[in-house]
């Protein structure tokens, strides 16, 4: 164990990114279950061990082929010390158009922008007023891993602690979202959340070493649920 | 033996306003049959054969098509592509489709069957231009399942690039061992047979409306072992519609009725395939 006492910028980026992930932050990521409730509305996830079942077979495979790798290029791209802007955009348009469903392109938009605009509001920062500023002019899309990414350089944040941070949120709030539309207790859904984090640091890994040209994946029975879930007679959450 | 097969076609429309092939050249293994005009539907039927039993380790396709202005083309195949068994090595194939201004393309293959133990890598490029149109199908079928053989290749990538206009629409990457996609299945209660279905259809008139009538048409089909569901693409620039069916002939006739109820929005659907 490292029983080094923190350093004044290990702290503030820690504090930051503990900040970004608390539910307690404005990002909207509440109101999202990122195409569980289409899923469960068709009956294909119904308790716990079709919920791990789920996490581990799709849930996963996405974050180490498509988020986490998006959040890696754009980490790269966004170096305060010479961004790449064109790339930035590029990785923005990327971010959307992996998504086939409408939904899943809302849930990433409205999450993106607001934590991107929180970075510019809380964090006085020239990379995330610039970012704002190129976002608007461009037409950019935002996207919930791409101003993850611009979060973490805004609080001087290594890569792994910012590709750690996207794997707390992803499988925080859709755990968050299965105790609302299933029967499942805290206990049972944190014991998951364990279970599945015990993962993220091979996926981390192997999401670091994804090229560009590679970045995507989908799972087809999630993508035909969150279609559905556009035009469902009821619904609680956005996507 | 390894292939390298290239393909190359350009529709073009004729001054009667029937649409020809104004350029073509192929080598094997790609064949190109005699091509049938379909006056009812004003479009040209192509249909791209593969004279050998199927893809193998080493091979690599690749094919263009290009429809220029005002032409109009069914592209079909005549039989499943099968993606045969690799010691070691891969397959790939990339094609690359254009649609320009007032120009229509089918794309509408016989479904991919990869067999135990293959490793396939498929690109496609769909450009297609503001006030062009397509429909594009990729069907996808678990592997020899009458042998009793299902979800056992090793690897298979099927990435699907979209753009309109010059923007980008869509970057899809499927990509999947046998046994990855089996879980998922059975997660799904899909059974040993499940088969996958990928369209997109671009067309000037469907960025307008958001809730069409036909997407509750196609969702309706949801029943019997089918799952289906259609979403606007970004921009409003088309739909995708994913559908998955719990064997190839329900997948077919799946696809069937995705066609007949868009004839609406894109006419050229009215095209009957099989009357070559």
């Amino acid at each position: 164990m490292n029983s080094d006492r923190a350093t004044n910028t290990d702290a503030r980026w820690l504090l930051g990114l503990l900040q970004a992930g608390d539910s307690y932050y404005p990002t909207g990521a509440y109101a999202h279950s990122f195409g569980l409730e289409g899923l469960v509305q068709a009956g294909m996830v119904r308790d716990r061990a079709t919920l791990r079942e789920f996490i581990f077979l799709s849930v996963l495979p996405a974050l180490r082929k498509a988020e986490l790798p998006l959040a890696a290029h754009a980490y790269a791209a966004l170096d305060p010390a010479g961004p790449d802007w064109t790339k930035v955009g590029e990785l923005c348009v990327l971010s959307h158009a992996l998504k086939s469903a409408k939904e899943a392109r809302t849930a990433t938009e409205n999450i993106g922008r607001q934590r991107a605009e929180l970075a510019a509001t809380l964090h006085t920062h020239s990379l995330a007023t610039e970012y704002l500023e190129r976002a608007t002019a461009g037409a950019w899309p935002f996207s919930a891993a791409i101003s993850a990414a611009l979060e973490g350089r805004v609080l001087g944040a290594p890569l792994n602690a910012v590709l750690a941070g996207v794997t707390y949120s992803t499988l925080g709030g859709l755990l968050a979202a299965s105790m609302k539309i299933m029967r499942i207790g805290q206990n049972a859904s944190q014991s998951l959340l364990t279970e599945a984090l015990a993962r993220a640091p091979d996926i981390i890994a192997a999401a670091r070493e994804v090229p560009m040209a590679e970045i995507g994946w989908f799972n087809p029975w999630l993508d035909i649920a969150a279609a559905r879930h556009e035009t469902a007679d009821g619904r609680m959450f956005i996507s | 033996m390894d292939f390298h097969g290239q393909l190359f076609l350009r529709a073009e429309a004729r001054d009667d306003g029937r649409t020809a092939i104004g350029a073509q050249s192929f080598r094997a293994p790609f064949h190109v049959s005699k091509p049938y005009w379909e006056a009812d539907t004003r479009t040209l039927l192509v249909q791209v054969v593969n004279p050998t039993a199927g893809i193998l380790s080493g091979d690599r396709l690749e094919s263009a098509v290009e429809v220029a202005p005002g032409a109009a083309v069914l592209l079909t195949t005549p039989s499943a592509s099968r993606v045969f068994k690799m010691r070691q090595g891969e397959a790939s194939s990339s094609q690359r489709f254009t649609v320009e201004s007032g120009g229509w393309l089918e794309v509408l293959p016989e479904p991919l069957v990869p067999h135990r133990g293959s490793v396939f890598h498929q690109r496609t490029n769909l450009t297609v231009a503001a006030d062009g149109a397509a429909f594009y199908a990729d069907l996808l079928l678990p592997g020899r399942v009458a042998h009793g053989e299902a979800w056992e290749w090793k690897k298979l990538v099927l990435e699907l690039a979209v753009r309109r206009g010059g923007e980008r629409l869509l970057h899809e990457r499927f990509e999947q061992d046998g046994a990855g996609l089996r879980s998922l299945a059975a997660l799904a209660g899909a059974g040993e047979g499940a088969c996958f279905g990928n369209v997109v259809v671009i067309a000037p008139g469907l960025g307008a409306e958001t809730s069409p009538a036909w997407r509750d048409s196609l969702h309706a089909l949801q029943a019997d072992g089918v799952w289906i569901g259609a979403s606007q693409l970004r921009l409003g620039g088309g739909w995708s519609i994913k559908f998955v069916a719990s064997d190839g002939v329900k997948l077919k006739q799946t696809l069937g009725s995705i066609r007949r109820a868009l004839i609406g929005v894109c006419p050229h659907l009215a095209c009957d395939a099989r009357k070559l």
